[in-house]
């Protein structure tokens, strides 16, 4: 499942040159392969000889997702398959970090709608650089200094090709899909002050300013690079946003002032730590009434182990340190410890989640799976 | 592109992720030869397209394609860009003495995961 259509060009994406494209056209290319073509076949290895083997030595077939891990790494074709997966992770790092480099030091706009504040002083937590999440070398927290924005450039065209084009030419498919969710369950709802965490190079947050012209929106990120690619490409695209160095556990921003606090795709990579404090931070920072709507990958089903064990992979060799904790967690139950008493789980199903999570395209489950959305309003 | 005046310029970027590469197979040798073959067919990909877009551009016939011979000035450009093709597809090759040389271990990355999975961080 892909998505053709070129990445939408702004003053801060790092294209590079005719064969710095055709490299990443060619890591785009790998990557709907894997997820398409190889990824479903994992099924049959194990449906035909995998299972197989396993039940000949344990006397019954693979029940736990980790039995199904012991039977497939003992597969010699699923070996080869994780080997060339991560491979292809890497050709996508590849292709997209010389053109970065290339841009040196970016000039930031001088007479900007929006803003960028950088504090130097702002400690990220450690679950943000310990690992180079989703092996981007460098990872999130990467700064060179004044005018670096390379962070932000590989991630922004690395997103789009490990997504195979699916959050569409802004990459804002996420944000999209969570104001489509926030307007049809809250029809009423009208933030005037918005609050996106781990916001990144803003993929997600601007949609809420088109959503809501008049509201005033902020974006928190704990990557200075991240955060400088971020705001020059929203002053790039015309959009009024004010990009922040923050820590969401702890963001110095004044409590009682925001009617909508949100992220996407940002709590999986927080720690069993640091997610109880995010949530309690978001209650401290709406206003009563305010809502708390968080969009990210959904929870592991006990009776799906096939599904599963393919998704634990992204912890095992595609560096998401919290991803297979984070799916099993109550957060409804964390709202609740967080304050809020209005809570509620719904999912948001796409084209890109059955692409990320592409293990069966013909199973009406897997059609079915989609983000899940975590709201919650916070009580005067 | 737009380099401030007065400013030092930055250094080159990581190519790497930290932290030592995950074993798939027995013998390392079969995950290196995979990570050469798909940076191998990128550069066939890259080739492919290149060649199309010359086509397209300029619409130059194959006889003309095969007559020419590079002088001495294309020649070296040549040898630049094969050096560099070459360093791209053997990449694969640098990863083991990188995490040596660093003094990663295989078992940091589990103590990790471990350390975020307990909330100590």
């Amino acid at each position: 499942m892909k998505r053709i259509e070129a990445q939408q060009a702004h003053a801060a994406l790092a294209m590079g040159r005719h064969d710095d494209r055709a490299r990443a056209d060619f890591a785009f290319t790998l990557r709907n392969h894997v997820t398409s073509r190889w990824m479903p076949a994992t099924r049959t290895v194990f449906d035909h000889r995998a299972a197989d083997e396993f039940a000949r030595a344990h006397g019954r077939r693979p029940q736990s997702p980790q039995e199904i891990r012991t039977a497939m790494d003992a597969d010699p074709w699923y070996r080869f398959y994780l080997s060339a997966r991560r491979a292809s992770q890497e050709a996508i790092w590849a292709a997209v970090i010389p053109p970065a480099e290339q841009l040196g030091r970016m000039e930031m706009p001088s007479a900007p709608r929006g803003a960028l504040r950088l504090d130097p002083s702002v400690e990220a937590p450690a679950y943000v650089g310990a690992i180079d999440i989703h092996c981007m070398p460098g990872g999130y927290l990467a700064d060179r200094g004044e005018g670096d924005t390379a962070a932000g450039a590989v991630y922004d065209r690395g997103v789009y090709l490990y997504m195979s084009g699916l959050m569409g030419p802004l990459n804002d498919g996420v944000g999209q899909l969570t104001v489509q969710f926030l307007k049809a369950r809250m029809p009423d709802f009208a933030p005037r002050r918005i609050l996106d965490m781990g916001c990144g190079v803003g993929h997600a947050t601007l949609p809420w300013k088109a959503a809501w012209p008049e509201a005033e929106v902020i974006g928190i990120d704990v990557g200075a690079a991240l955060l400088r690619h971020a705001h020059l490409r929203a002053e790039s695209l015309g959009v009024a946003v004010a990009f922040v160095q923050a820590n969401a556990e702890a963001t110095g921003l004044e409590g009682d002032t925001f009617d909508l606090v949100t992220s996407s795709i940002v709590l999986h990579e927080t720690s069993a730590r640091g997610l109880p404090a995010i949530l309690a931070e978001c209650h401290r920072l709406l206003r009563p009434g305010g809502v708390m709507c968080h969009v990210d990958q959904p929870r592991f089903e006990d009776d799906d182990p096939w599904a599963t064990f393919l998704q634990e992979n992204e912890t095992h060799y595609n560096n998401e340190p919290f991803w297979r904790r984070y799916r099993r967690l109550d957060l409804e139950a964390e709202a609740r410890a967080a304050g809020f008493g209005e809570v509620e789980l719904a999912t948001l199903a796409a084209d890109v989640v059955r692409q990320s999570q592409n293990n069966a395209p013909d199973d009406p489950r897997a059609r079915a799976r989609g983000f899940l959305a975590l709201l919650a309003v916070k009580h005067g | 592109m737009a380099e401030p005046e007065g400013s030092p310029p930055l250094p080159p970027l990581p190519r790497r992720a930290r932290g030592a590469r995950p074993a798939f197979h027995d013998e390392p040798a079969v995950d290196r030869l995979i990570a050469m073959f798909v940076a191998l067919a990128s550069e066939v990909s890259v080739l492919a397209d290149r060649v199309a877009t010359l086509e397209q551009l300029t619409g130059i016939g194959h006889e003309q394609v095969d007559a020419h011979v590079p002088d001495l000035a294309e020649r070296t450009w040549r040898e630049t860009r094969r050096e560099a093709l070459v360093a791209r597809v053997f990449a694969a090759l640098d990863d083991e003495p990188g995490t040596l040389a660093g003094g990663q271990r295989p078992e940091d990355y589990w103590e990790t995961i471990a350390k975020i999975e307990r909330g100590e961080v």
